[in-house]
């Protein structure tokens, strides 16, 4: 069960895992993305339409689940589904938290709660595996991307208390943590469609998205993530977390290992942050 | 006169921090939800508190708090500091924690608590005479290391972090700094207002693991742990130095609670927890006949 298949990530994983002999159900929030995927794969795909805002659907869909399963236990629970709130975080409304937190967060900890059944199976059965999809942004906030760097922050975290409390269960619950894929995140920058202008952060805000549009084809195959997925339901032995980033020095040793004061003063410089800029503009 | 807002100060750390600030010379804003809380503060700590009734989750009464404060300020006087203290801890094995939990957890934890960051940004920028104000967040050892039946607290206190550093990056701008701080056990009645969850849980496989993180609580760690003067002590002095570090744990037992926990592989670490807390597979088989 993948989360999130319409593009990107998810739709790449789909394709992925199918290839490799599985059968898939896919979230997806539109019939139209529905039928497109299942005219693709007729034979080893069930499309499952809901939001991961509505707490009762994500439970009619394990029922719907388990109703194809016929007894068998789920192989794996990919959360992968997100929305992505951005913004100055001094501006961010309560409402835009909210959102991001109910798609990233507690609906991904619902599928777990929904999915649950159906993954640790019956006596005998080989318990099934949950994989996290969070983002190297949980680890390296990166200015104006607080809600959903905060978001997966919090995924990442329960990911560890997921997997403690699954462990007797036998259910291993495994964090994937991309950096950043090609064409991902900016098609969703438009999910929170506020306007910053008129504060002190318009500016800054305005030339972090056109820097982010310019590098819009920049990043990652969405496959290489399918492929740690992959790993990490399938290996015998799997780590505890598979860590992709898109530059692996620049992107992700550097940014952890430097002091994390002498980051702020370049990303400060970067993203005219710096107090200088504010005097400048008055 | 140095002037400083506390969240949650009706007890636990955050009233110690405000008698502790108010022995320092400073005026204290101290929020609270219940005017009866208020009046008390009013007759404790006199004339150097000025009690805002606000709940955090409450973005007009934090306006009003905003107000408060901004007439009691002096022409050229700012917010020296802001402590993001006020938290609520909603326990549970994740399997039996309702939506609802979730959302009233992060609401009081995360969105309050920015909320109200928000709010007083304007108060705590510098003045002619006065340097910018200084953001604590109080948060958690759970942020670092998610103990089992914590699972909503410790996210949100995960979440913080990463806010922390996103507001720290953010309000360079301004010259406002951010302080993110990992605080260990504390010796207060936190714990016994967590334990009246216990019986919830009752007739799930995960009553005899809460009983034992519970019981491990009040007879090893919390008898360990920090006095809420020493914590109240850690936020003055972070509000006052020079160069304070934006991140970092106060622990008593910091060997035990803080090192070692981030120096073991995680794979390894769940095992020692699942082990200390009746966690493995043969412990369910073998309480299920209790």
């Amino acid at each position: 069960m993948i989360t999130g298949t319409s593009s990107g990530i998810g739709f790449a994983s789909v394709r992925y895992l199918i290839d490799r002999g599985f059968f898939v159900f896919g979230c997806v929030r539109t019939a139209q993305d529905a039928d497109m995927l299942k005219k693709a794969y007729p034979k080893q795909f069930q499309p499952l339409v809901f939001d991961l805002i509505d707490e009762n659907a994500i439970q009619e869909s394990a029922k719907e689940v388990e109703g194809h399963l016929n007894g068998e236990a789920l192989f794996g629970l990919v959360n992968n589904a997100a929305a992505v709130v951005s913004g100055p975080i001094a501006h961010v409304t309560k409402k835009d938290m909210l959102y991001q937190f109910e798609v990233n967060t507690f609906g991904p900890l619902n599928l777990c709660q929904a999915y649950f059944p159906l993954l640790r199976g019956k006596e005998g059965q080989q318990p099934g595996r949950i994989v996290n999809v969070t983002s190297l942004s949980g680890e390296i906030a990166m200015p104006f991307l607080g809600p959903y760097s905060a978001s997966k922050r919090a995924l990442m975290s329960m990911t560890h208390t997921l997997r403690r409390e699954f462990y007797p269960y036998g259910v291993d619950v495994i964090e994937v943590v991309p950096g950043r894929v090609k064409t991902g995140i900016i098609e969703k920058l438009s999910d929170a469609s506020n306007s910053y202008d008129g504060t002190d952060f318009e500016e800054p805000m305005r030339k972090r998205m056109e820097s982010a549009m310019e590098m819009r084809e920049f990043g990652l195959e969405p496959e290489v993530i399918s492929e740690a997925i992959h790993t990490a339901l399938t290996a015998s032995k799997p780590k505890y977390r598979y860590v992709k980033p898109d530059l692996y020095f620049k992107g992700y040793r550097l940014p952890t290992l430097l002091p994390a004061r002498m980051i702020d003063r370049v990303l400060g410089k970067q993203m005219r942050l710096l107090p200088s800029f504010l005097r400048s503009k008055s | 006169m140095k002037h400083i807002l506390i969240t949650g100060v009706s007890s636990g750390i955050g009233y110690t921090a405000a008698k502790y600030f108010i022995e320092k010379g400073y005026h204290v804003f101290g929020s609270v939800r219940k005017e009866a809380d208020a009046q008390r503060l009013n007759e404790e700590l006199g004339e150097s508190i000025t009690p805002l009734l606000f709940d955090v989750v409450d973005e007009v009464a934090i306006a009003k708090g905003v107000e408060t404060a901004r007439k009691h300020l002096a022409p050229g006087e700012n917010l020296s500091g802001l402590i993001a203290n006020a938290g609520i801890h909603i326990p549970g094995p994740i399997l039996h924690l309702s939506r609802d939990d979730m959302r009233h957890q992060f609401e009081v934890n995360v969105f309050g608590s920015l909320g109200v960051i928000q709010a007083f940004i304007p108060l705590l920028r510098k003045t002619a005479d006065q340097a910018a104000g200084r953001i604590i967040h109080v948060g958690s050892t759970s942020g670092a290391i998610p103990l089992p039946f914590s699972a909503l607290y410790a996210a949100t206190k995960s979440a913080m972090h990463s806010l922390c550093d996103t507001l720290r990056r953010e309000l360079m701008l301004y010259e406002i700094d951010v302080i993110d701080i990992y605080v260990g056990p504390v010796k207060n009645e936190m714990v016994s207002k967590v334990a009246i969850y216990k019986e919830r849980y009752k007739e799930t496989d995960y009553y005899h693991s809460i009983s034992a993180r519970l019981e491990n609580a009040l007879k090893n760690t919390i008898p360990k742990g920090l006095s809420e003067r020493e914590v109240a002590a850690v936020l003055f002095e972070n509000i006052e130095k020079a160069k304070p570090k934006h991140r970092f744990a106060v622990n008593k037992d910091w060997f035990n609670t803080w090192f070692l926990p981030n120096l073991l592989p995680i794979r390894l670490l769940d095992k020692i927890l699942a082990k200390k807390l009746q966690l493995r597979p043969e412990d369910f088989e073998a309480n299920k006949s209790k």
